[in-house]
């Protein structure tokens, strides 16, 4: 027996140091697969908040700019032009930060609102002429000033009311 | 670099295919359309000179086009942008296809 134990000791270590090896490596394998699936969870979870936090900004800028543009009719009924051109800017300033913030892949919406934010420079000049002049502002220009508005603002609310939350499909629509 | 030319046909085309839509400003005699966020706005003064300013993505206005700067053939294609641009904003199309209803005239076949 102790002849035998002595003559194969060494191909029994053998093999049972490959069994260690490839329990080993099963192990390895099995602990990559899941560090992988851990990580890729972890990415996946990080877009979605991602997603998340970008349509609440741009609900909020939507919102922002809707704002504005209620702020500047009021301000038009009331005849306070001048008070009025200080709220153009940054209402031009928030619809880049929505422009920004708009997918790619949703050109008709980004050419949209590239018109509106150029629409609103040329309210903004117009209201400024006006101002400058100490002219009060014609009728035609009044109302035409606020069919803008309310076309933009129309388009905005349509916008805001089309981004998703919670969706982890979703994009703004 | 890109020739002035080329832009105008390009923006003349596709608003002839009706890809590009012209929206009319506030300012009496200028129209805008944008292409991304790319805009131009297109206007005529009280001379009849055109006028073709392209704004970039922060809404600058960085080119502008006018008699000057053009050729006779691009003050010519200005023009036809321009009318272009004014029959896309009123939509002229429609209108005229009531009128011609209106009066029961006989329609070619829509493409």
């Amino acid at each position: 027996m102790m002849g035998f134990w002595s003559s194969t000791w060494g191909d029994v270590a053998t093999v049972f140091g490959i069994l260690v090896a490839l329990g080993g490596l099963t192990w390895a394998i099995v602990e990559a697969r899941r560090a992988r699936s851990a990580s890729e969870a972890a990415e996946a979870a990080a877009s979605d908040t991602s997603a998340q936090i970008a349509r609440y900004l741009q609900t909020v800028d939507l919102q922002r700019a809707i704002g504005l543009i209620q702020r500047i009719k009021t301000l038009h009924d009331n005849d306070r032009w001048e008070a009025s051109g200080e709220h153009y800017q940054p209402l031009r300033e928030t619809l880049s930060d929505i422009i920004t913030r708009c997918p790619m892949e949703q050109a008709s919406v980004r050419e949209k609102l590239a018109t509106a934010r150029t629409s609103v420079g040329d309210m903004e000049n117009l209201v400024r002429q006006h101002v400058s002049r100490h002219q009060s502002v014609p009728e035609n220009d009044r109302s035409q000033l606020n069919q803008s508005l309310n076309n933009i603002q129309s388009d905005l609310e349509e916008l805001a009311s089309s981004v998703w939350f919670g969706d982890s499909q979703g994009e703004m629509r | 670099m890109i020739e002035l030319g080329q832009i105008l046909s390009g923006l003349v085309q596709r608003t002839e295919e009706g890809k590009l839509k012209w929206t009319k400003s506030v300012q009496n005699g200028r129209y805008i359309a944008s292409v991304d966020v790319i805009s131009v706005a297109i206007m005529v003064d009280g001379s009849f000179f055109y006028r073709l300013d392209i704004l970039d993505e922060s809404g600058e206005t960085v080119e502008s086009f006018g008699r000057k700067d053009t050729t006779a053939e691009e003050d010519e294609e200005l023009e036809r942008l321009y009318v272009l641009a004014r029959r896309s904003a009123h939509d002229v199309n429609s209108v005229l296809e009531k009128l011609a209803k209106g009066l029961e005239l006989q329609l070619p076949p829509s493409r």
